[in-house]
């Protein structure tokens, strides 16, 4: 009995013991190990990259004669031309052709603008006639008239004046017979005396107003002629014409580049006739350079215009470009504009290059590893350390605590002041999922 | 001599330590019990304030019933156990064993057991219930004394079972023989032979007894916390609570008494025992 | 003593009727342990269902039943392989154990030895002071220890509870009683022959006295498993506590585990105490019988 129990009190030592170290390996081997970072103060920085290809900017067209034939073009689109350089030609034989023409055309023109002048002039002469006799007219009209009136009034004015000396003459005495007669044949006489009047001053009216409306009729005018004006006009139109195409011809044909610049786009054909608009058009090469990039609507909050952009290409960063437009794009994309200026001998439309948007937010108090903070169902959390006394010694427990993001990058989010206590720590990342009130170990302690 | 010497040598780092740990905290009870709290002189006046203490008295009293009644108890039942369990022959080694093995479980691992056993809707009511019999609020009432005493019982009988087993087996079986020959029946023979040779042991095991009677506050504490039911309010209890309230005077004025008279009582019995 | 058995009706009787309170007594012995190991094998739902007047209030009684309905090793399982702090709490309390016996075969042996067999001056001195200290309880002595340990800044380690052990007395009153009984002829004759002390303890005295040394530490080993007053008082930090302090923790919620680890930890003083018993028995009943 002795020994049988003496063993095998020994034999339980020794298998606690090994559970022992069982029990110890399968707890630490379920306990997850933590890394744990303080809450701390930074700046929230958003960097916000993309490629962009570089575009067109401050464009202007090269002008040249319509009606050309196109010979050949030198240039293509997106080909940086200096100052002066060919870019075009047109075929010079045909060319003079058409300013022969044009000049024929011109002399035709001239001799219609003379002749229409003088037909012009002849009429002006004989309008002006007319309505010097016309004016004459009505002048003497009106003079006549008021003679007439003037002189039936004296008559009238005589056979009044008769018959009152008629009156008085026999005021006295008994009328004779004879008197009576001769008073109502004076009276008769006045009375058409005063008729005359009257139909001396309508008529003279009549011929006044017809008169006038003779000299009216003068005045109104002729028929304009506008011809001359017509002809002089489209003789200056065609002599600008003409001496486009004269300096066209003095150059040879020749379509050259007014500055300096790359070509965006060619508007001739070979064997086409150049266009009344522009043959060409070109990048002014100071016009400064614009870089397009479409970036993701989520970045894209974070880019305000005027922004600084840092410009990277074959190499090299530029400074001094600034976000100048933002517009939707398809695809929750938003394409954004970038102008700064910059030598355009390094960048030529349609290369591409990597804008680089960077933006610090204001210094916010508390701010954890991006990676701490976790979503669910809308809200954010983190998992906050809680060591506690246990009779294992001191352990460490997770904590699920509610916290409000104000702010985040990819590496970095910033809470609302007061969702963690300044000497929390929070779990930064976890070798495994973790629940609340999980064990946990922390990786540098 | 290095004889004489020897001893000390043997002796002194046990007594040193002895010394340190228990006699120095006693003398410097003993101090306290005539000081007050704070320093300074007292006279008597703690003893007075003690022995006037409600919880004292209510604690003295618990304790000193429940020894009066566990000890004769205990001692009587087995030594009757093992005047039955002596000479059974085989199974004598196994059924004293288990005899034993209530003494070695740790108090720990039966508190539970003692809980679901006194519980109000523990086991032993539920025995009750089927026997017809009204179930007893154990812990809640004075049968709580009862529970305790169960309690010390259950786990010290064995123990003194086998101790006795082992003074019968000292008595010398020629005096029996001596005995019967003399025409002593059993029971003159256990009177007459048995009892008396077992005295010395009786004392002993008396003191061991007593000594374990201490130590019944450890399943009374882990079943029933610091406060538990009147009855079984013990002086272990009272110094306990005395102790973690820092009531310095009363617990040292307490714990003199309590030497003085355990002291007393052991020397008194042993007086009269080897009489 | 053997007493002959006449196999009468009567004795027949008496038999029987003896047997039946030993082994009445044996059953409620052993009862406790039985609950435990039954207990330990009965999973969640089935012990729920048992205690549930106990945990939930629920109308009626606990029951039990003595072979589970569906015995699992999960709560083994999970003692042993899920449960680190148990064996924290168990090698606290075998540390505790180990340092106090080593403690006492160091000190408190020599210290037997030295009481039993020399009678120098103040050795019955010794001697009264260990028996009277040996009567008092704890209880008595807790807060004056509690204050020099804390002078020794001993507090809250688990010296405070290894060190008062040490210096227990009831170890060395048992030693000494059977140092006593070493015929002193023994000793001289080793005298004689040239043996210093220190040989005769070693060599002799050991060896005969083993029976008391071996129960002393087998009962101090008990002891120590259940001690609670001591780690209560003198330990504050959990991570220090024995098995005992640990074992009441557990709720009613998990009995399959507390049952699980209260076997366990009863098991391993019991193993000890059956290797040693033969050694207990002589040794308390020899005590005993000096008085």
């Amino acid at each position: 009995m002795n020994r049988f129990y003496a063993k095998s009190f020994a034999a339980l030592l020794a298998v606690l013991l090994f559970f022992t170290f069982v029990s110890r390996a399968a707890d630490s081997f379920l306990v997850t190990c933590v890394t744990v970072e303080k809450p701390s103060a930074k700046k929230i920085e958003h960097i916000v990259a993309a490629d962009g290809t570089v575009e067109k900017n401050m464009e202007f067209p090269v002008l040249t004669e319509a009606g050309c034939v196109v010979r050949t073009v030198y240039v293509q689109e997106g080909e940086w031309v200096g100052e002066g350089q060919l870019l075009a030609d047109v075929l010079t034989d045909r060319l003079a052709e058409q300013t022969e023409a044009l000049r024929e055309e011109i002399a035709v023109l001239k001799l219609q603008r003379d002749a229409a002048e003088k037909n012009a002039r002849l009429s002006e002469e004989t309008r002006d006639r007319q309505l010097a006799r016309a004016k004459a007219d009505y002048e003497r009209a009106a003079a006549e008239a008021e003679r007439a009136v003037k002189e039936a009034e004296e008559a009238k004015a005589a056979a009044e004046q008769a018959i009152g000396a008629f009156s008085a003459g026999h005021a006295d005495g008994g009328a004779a017979d004879g008197q009576e007669e001769a008073l109502a044949g004076l009276w008769q006489a006045y009375f058409e005396k005063q008729k005359a009047c009257e139909t001396a001053a309508r008529d003279g009216e009549k011929n006044v107003e017809a008169a006038r409306r003779a000299l009216e009729d003068a005045e109104a005018g002729v028929q304009e002629e506008h011809t001359a004006e017509i002809s002089r006009i489209s003789i200056a139109q065609k002599e600008r014409e003409l001496a486009g195409y004269e300096a066209l011809l003095a150059a040879d044909g020749k379509i050259t580049a007014p500055q300096a610049g790359t070509v965006t786009a060619v508007y001739l054909q070979t064997g086409q006739n150049t266009p009344d608009t522009a043959a060409f058009a070109m990048a002014k090469a100071d016009g400064g350079v614009r870089i397009t990039a479409d970036i993701p609507a989520a970045d894209a909050a974070y880019i305000d215009g005027g922004d600084a952009v840092e410009v990277e290409k074959d190499g090299k960063v530029y400074e001094g470009f600034t976000v100048t437009g933002i517009a939707q794009a398809a695809d929750g994309m938003v394409h954004v504009t970038v102008t700064g200026e910059a030598g355009p001998e390094a960048f030529r439309i349609g290369d591409g290059a990597r804008i680089t948007v960077r933006k610090q937010s204001g210094l916010y108090g508390t701010t954890v590893p991006r990676s701490a903070v976790y979503t669910e169902q809308g809200k954010n959390y983190v998992y906050v350390i809680e060591e506690r006394e246990t009779v294992l010694g001191r352990q460490f427990f997770t904590r699920k605590a509610e916290v409000f993001v104000l702010e985040k990058n990819s590496e970095y989010a910033a809470l609302k002041e007061g969702s963690l206590g300044v000497d929390e720590r929070v779990v930064a990342t976890a070798e495994r999922y973790i629940q609340a009130g999980d064990r946990v170990r922390l990786e540098t302690p | 001599m290095k004889k004489k010497y020897a001893g000390i040598v043997f002796v002194l780092p046990h007594l040193l330590g002895v010394l340190l740990f228990l006699f120095l905290p006693f003398l410097d009870v003993v101090r306290r019990s005539f000081a007050q709290a704070a320093g300074g002189f007292a006279g008597l006046s703690n003893y007075g304030e003690v022995l006037h203490n409600e919880a004292f008295r209510l604690a003295a009293g618990n304790t000193i019933r429940f020894t009066a009644v566990c000890l004769p108890l205990l001692m009587l039942l087995s030594l009757l156990l093992a005047l039955a369990l002596y000479g059974i022959g085989s199974g004598e080694a196994a059924l004293k064993n288990s005899l034993l093995i209530p003494m070695a479980i740790p108090a720990a691992c039966v508190a539970l057991l003692w809980q679901l056993l006194f519980d109000n809707h523990g086991m032993i009511n539920g025995m009750l219930s089927a026997f017809g019999v009204a179930p007893v609020s154990w812990m809640s009432t004075d049968a709580s004394f009862y529970v305790l005493v169960g309690s010390y019982l259950w786990k010290n009988a064995g123990y003194v079972t086998v101790l006795w087993v082992a003074a019968l087996d000292g008595i010398p079986g020629e005096v029996y023989e001596a005995a019967r020959m003399d025409g002593a029946g059993k029971m003159a023979s256990l009177f007459f032979i048995t009892l008396p040779c077992i005295r010395p042991a009786a004392f002993t095991i008396g003191v061991i007894s007593f000594l374990n009677t201490f130590k019944v506050f450890r399943e009374a504490y882990l079943v029933a916390g610091s406060y538990p039911q009147e009855r079984i309010y013990l002086i272990s209890h009272l110094f306990n609570n005395w102790f973690l309230s820092l009531s310095v005077d009363k617990m040292a004025a307490g714990a003199v008494l309590l030497s003085v008279v355990t002291g007393a009582a052991v020397y008194a019995l042993q007086r009269a025992w080897e009489e | 003593m053997m007493r002959r058995k006449k196999r009468t009706a009567g004795s027949v009787l008496f038999s029987i009727l003896r047997c039946a309170p030993v082994a009445a007594a044996a059953c409620v012995a052993v009862g406790p342990v039985v609950f435990l190991v039954t207990g330990s094998l009965m999973g969640r739902g089935e012990l729920g269902e048992y205690l549930a007047p106990v945990l939930f209030g629920t109308e009626g009684f606990v029951t039990w039943r003595f072979l589970p309905m569906y015995p699992t090793f999960q709560n083994i399982v999970e003692l042993l392989c899920d449960s680190p702090e148990f064996f924290y709490m168990f090698w606290n309390t075998m540390r505790i154990t180990a340092g106090i016996l080593v403690g006492q075969l160091l000190c408190g042996m020599p210290a037997a030895w030295g009481l039993a067999r020399y009678p120098f001056r103040g050795n019955r001195a010794v001697y009264g002071l260990y028996i009277l200290l040996m009567l008092m309880p704890f209880q008595a002595l807790m807060l004056p220890e509690y204050l020099v340990l804390e002078k020794l800044s001993l507090n809250n380690t688990l010296w405070a509870v290894i060190l008062p052990g040490i210096f227990s007395t009831f170890p060395v009153f048992l030693m000494y009683r059977f140092f006593t009984e070493v015929p002193e002829e023994i000793l001289e004759a080793a005298r004689i022959d040239g043996a210093g002390e220190g040989r005769v303890f070693l060599y002799i005295g050991l060896p005969l006295g083993r029976t008391g040394i071996v129960s002393a530490l087998l009962l101090q080993f008990l002891e120590c498993f259940g001690m609670i007053e001591q780690p209560l008082a003198f330990l504050k930090d959990q991570t220090l506590f024995p098995l005992a302090l640990y074992l009441p923790e557990i709720g009613a919620e998990r009995a399959g585990f507390a049952f699980a680890a209260s076997l366990v930890a009863l098991a391993v003083p019991l193993l000890l105490f059956f290797a040693g018993s033969e050694y207990l028995e002589q040794g308390i009943a020899a005590s005993a019988l000096k008085g």
